[in-house]
């Protein structure tokens, strides 16, 4: 038990140290990576995203400070707000690389359906502290994935596929550690499978290509197929070592418009070789390490599964991201946590990390 | 549930382990094959642009075709040393360095991504840099089709012309596919049917070696041809008629009006679609800036709308007739003027025509006879007819943007005008003067409903088996008769108004006009079909300033009959 009012860094030194660690190199990435940006048009990712570090480690104080069941009290609230968003955005959206994703505040972007994994986690945390016997429930289960669907399904028609396919790992991982019925989640991922092939008709045309052209890359050799064959060679060539800073040849992803962002672990890969991967990797797996830890420690039921949810999400992040630009993976958006460019993401992100901190320091 | 929390921290560090497992393969154990490919960038991208669909005449001569040009192209990632490479450039093409340089910072769009610096080299230059080839590092010789119009200027403003896409369009257009490397059709037919007859862009993706030569093709796609068009357009006829009406300002429309057809569409001044290939800028610049409007197609583009002038009579005597304001035989005399409130009107003839019919008033296009029944209908009367007969409304050709024209009514000028309606507008409106405006489409289509026993031909353009389409306007045979009779002797007799177009052994009829405008000379309008009896080709002259219906218009209208009747048409 830690007083009430001690230090984060007392409570919980180890995630902050990792997130700050993870923070700085990602700075240095991010110089090399926008550079090009910079000095043909002027656009400084850099400082904007040190701008939007600095402003998460405020969130994630104040996220600290807040009861946290206080903040479940307010999940269904917060769900409702969240819903009532996406279904704005969907219809007056900031139209942007042709998808409509962001709202357009004062000139930053926002991004709602980065809170919306957030907010799914503690929704789904409430609904199982408020029904005691739910892992036997089937009734349960089918509502926890209706309250799952409907955010992904607005969600996919922004349309950003990669962040609603999140949310059913998210929502399993959950359920399963909290100790479902295994058959319940068995038949689900049977029926999901089998569903694939009408699920295929309601994909876009460019995200259809983008499966496709992950099977076989050089079916589409002027588009997408471009970008996974020249991040993976991007990766490839650092070999060992790296190129060292800035020495990736920018050339190779320069027409990547998402270089900053989704394709950011290229970058690491092609600069600092396996050595900077897996320190990388590392340091991704130590924070994953600490966060499974605190969920060992949780004392509640709706504690353990919002740290798994937690964890679940990130997993998701670092796994679909990296295997992504790695060519393992189909082109799906998703962005490399505390790393690609983007603060909707960086402040989500720091949100969940302060309900980790929040929940191990067991003040509430 | 213990065992549950294991099993999924098991699956965590797995799923890492996996992923280092993936990175070593490529970073440790293949990196050196990913390092080769990266250095010098060893993949290449070459875009392989589809030929654009042909477009054919009625007769499956080819009117619009594609030739295989050579374009001189530096792939930016393969250069050691730019200024070299300009310098030895320059000299192999005889082209200024600074236009070079000037080309490639202007049409660079990725460094793997052949960036043109020269258009269009003939084959021997072409074959000369090919040898120079170990000199010239990232210098590539790519073939592309060029559009070709054969005619050159013959049928400009139906073919339109292709460019490179612009940024505005293509911010419009990039949901159907396409890139900022494609051409788009800018007008005319290429423009409306962009879609259908351009292909899909295919390309390679190969890995070369130092020199730069192919080692290996990583991916291939085949382009898709565009569709060909054939159009119903006679391009001798076309030819014909653009001489005929050579260094004059005006329009000319030849219509089948048994299916709709447009056998030829004539617009002067024109211009040769070809110089945007070889992208001639003066050229180009100095048509822009030709206030004679050059890319105007006078028969229907905006803006090209006239008074009619006396063609507006025959639709002035259907209404009379069909109103029975006046039978076949009404007479009206005509002493040369007319006198309203306290103006006077004075009819084209001095000195008055006499006692007229309505066959001898659309004879001689007598002023008198058609202001005093255009007293009797009212302007509501020839608003409605003047409608009835498709003025003021765009038909056929739905693929163009037409201008629409104007039919004056009460309601009409008090919104647009904010005046009320004078008498002097009703005498004006009857011989097709004042407000009235019309494109030579419309004076054509107008026409056509006498030629076709009453109906309004839709004008098509592309050749089609479907059935041919019309509009009932319900004018009555005997009303179409009589004023067929009019048109008739307006050519056959020695007074009429189109005299000057009767031709031994030609069956002509039709309807001239002069249309005032204002200070300047007044516009030229010459409305024909042949042959009489049983009509199937309608034309309409139309001369910008060009005087009187009767004179220049009526000469040219004998020789697109003389045209028809060589060719088969009549």
């Amino acid at each position: 038990m830690y007083k009430k009012d001690a230090s984060i860094f007392k409570v919980e030194p180890w995630l902050v140290l990792i997130v700050g660690m993870v923070f700085i190199f990602g700075l240095f990435i991010l110089a090399s990576a926008s550079h090009q940006q910079w000095v043909s048009h002027g656009k400084n990712y850099l400082t904007r995203q040190a701008f939007w570090m600095g402003i998460s480690f405020i969130v994630l104080y104040l996220v600290t400070k807040i009861n946290h069941t206080a903040i479940l009290s307010w999940a269904h609230v917060l769900y409702v707000l969240n819903m009532i968003l996406l279904a704005l955005l969907l219809i007056i959206g900031h139209i942007s690389m042709g998808a409509q994703r962001w709202f357009s505040i004062a000139g930053f972007t926002l991004q709602p359906s980065e809170f919306s994994k957030i907010v799914l986690i503690l929704t789904i945390a409430r609904l199982i502290s408020d029904n005691p016997r739910w892992q036997n429930d089937a009734k349960f289960f089918i509502r926890c994935l209706l309250v799952t669907i409907f955010p992904m399904v607005l969600i996919a028609l922004q349309p950003d596929l990669g962040t609603a396919l999140i949310f059913l790992p998210v929502l399993f991982a959950m359920l399963y550690v909290g100790g479902i019925r295994l058959k319940y989640i068995l038949v689900s991922g049977v029926l999901l499978l089998l569903s694939a092939p009408v699920m295929w008709h309601f994909l876009q045309p460019y995200q259809k290509n983008r499966l496709l052209v992950f099977i076989n890359p050089n079916l589409d050799p002027l588009g997408a197929g471009y970008t996974i064959i020249q991040s993976r060679i991007a990766i490839g060539s650092g070999r060992f070592f790296g190129k060292g800073w800035f020495a990736g040849t920018q050339n190779q992803l320069n027409f990547l418009p998402e270089r900053h962002t989704d394709f950011i672990f290229s970058v690491v890969g092609e600069e600092w070789g396996f050595v900077g991967a897996c320190f990388l990797l590392g340091l991704y797996l130590l924070f994953i390490l600490r966060a499974l830890t605190i969920a060992a420690n949780t004392k509640t039921m709706s504690q353990l599964v919002i740290v798994i949810g937690i964890v679940a999400m990130f997993i998701g992040h670092i796994i679909i991201n990296i295997s992504m630009t790695m060519g393992l993976m189909p082109v799906v958006g998703l962005p490399l946590p505390f790393m690609s460019y983007g603060g909707s993401y960086l402040l989500s992100a720091m949100i969940a990390v302060g309900l980790l901190i929040n929940i191990q320091s067991n003040r509430f | 549930m213990m065992s549950r929390f294991s099993s999924f921290k098991n699956l965590v560090v797995l799923l890492f382990i996996l992923l280092t497992a993936g990175l070593f393969n490529i970073q440790v154990i293949r990196g050196n094959y990913y390092l080769r490919l990266s250095e010098h960038n060893r993949i290449r991208l070459l875009p392989l642009i589809a030929p654009r669909g042909r477009i054919f005449d009625r007769q499956g001569n080819v009117l619009v075709d594609n030739r295989l040009t050579f374009n001189v192209s530096i792939v930016p990632q393969e250069v050691r040393d730019l200024d070299k490479l300009i310098a030895a450039l320059s000299a192999c093409l005889s082209c200024p360095q600074e236009e070079l340089r000037k080309k490639y910072k202007r049409n660079f769009f990725a460094t793997f991504s052949p960036v043109v610096v020269a258009g269009d080299i003939d084959k021997k230059t072409a074959f000369i840099l090919e040898e120079k080839r170990n000199e010239l590092n990232g210098v590539i010789l790519q073939t592309q089709p060029s559009r070709h119009y054969i005619y050159g200027h013959i049928g400009a403003h139906l073919l339109g012309y292709v460019g490179k896409i612009a940024p505005g369009e293509l911010e419009k257009l990039s949901a159907y596919g396409y890139t900022m490397l494609d051409q788009i059709g800018k007008t005319g037919l290429e423009k409306t049917y962009d879609q259908y007859l351009r292909g899909q862009t295919g390309g390679t993706q190969i890995e070369v070696d130092n020199y730069g030569k192919k080692v290996k093709v990583l991916g291939h796609k085949e382009p898709t041809k565009g569709q060909d068009l054939t159009l119903t357009i006679d391009i001798d006829l076309q030819k014909q008629a653009t001489e005929l009406l050579a260094g004059r300002k005006g329009a000319i429309t030849v219509l089948d009006v048994q299916n709709g057809d447009i056998l030829a569409m004539v617009s002067m001044p024109d211009f040769d679609p070809n110089i945007f290939i070889s992208g001639k800028s003066k050229e180009i610049n100095d048509l822009l800036k030709d206030r004679a409007g050059p890319f105007l197609n006078r028969n229907f583009d905006v803006n090209c709308a006239y008074p009619p002038g006396s063609t507006f009579k025959i639709v002035n005597a259907a209404a009379a007739l069909e109103l029975n304001k006046i039978t076949a035989h009404t007479p009206i005399t005509c002493n040369g003027k007319i006198d309203i409130g306290n103006r006077t009107f004075n009819c084209w003839r001095r000195d008055g025509h006499g006692e007229v019919d309505i066959v001898d008033a659309l004879r001689f296009s007598c002023n008198v006879f058609f202001w005093r029944v255009g007293m009797m209908l009212g302007p509501s009367a020839l608003a409605a007819y003047a409608k009835k007969f498709g003025l003021g409304q765009a038909i056929g050709l739905e693929n163009f943007y037409q201008e629409k024209g104007v039919v004056p009514e009460l309601r009409w000028k008090r919104q647009e005008i904010r005046e009320p309606w004078y008498k002097g507008d009703t005498l004006n409106f009857s011989i097709g003067q004042g407000y009235l405006l019309a494109t030579p489409l419309q004076v054509l289509l107008m026409g056509s409903v006498i030629a076709s026993d009453g109906k309004i031909v839709i004008p098509r353009i592309i050749k089609t088996d479907d059935e041919p389409k019309f509009i009932n306007t319900g004018i009555s045979l005997p009303t179409i008769t009589i004023v067929k009779k009019g048109m008739e002797e307006a050519v056959a007799s020695d007074y009429g108004t189109g005299h000057r177009a009767y031709r031994n052994g030609l069956s002509l009829a039709a309807k001239t006009g002069t249309a005032q405008a204002g200070k300047k000379k007044s516009h030229a309008w010459f409305l024909g079909f042949t042959p009489v009896a049983k009509p199937q080709i309608a034309f309409v002259i139309f001369l910008e300033q060009g005087g009187h219906g009767g004179d220049d218009p009526a000469d040219i209208a004998a020789g697109i009959c003389e045209f028809l009747k060589q060719k088969g048409y009549v």
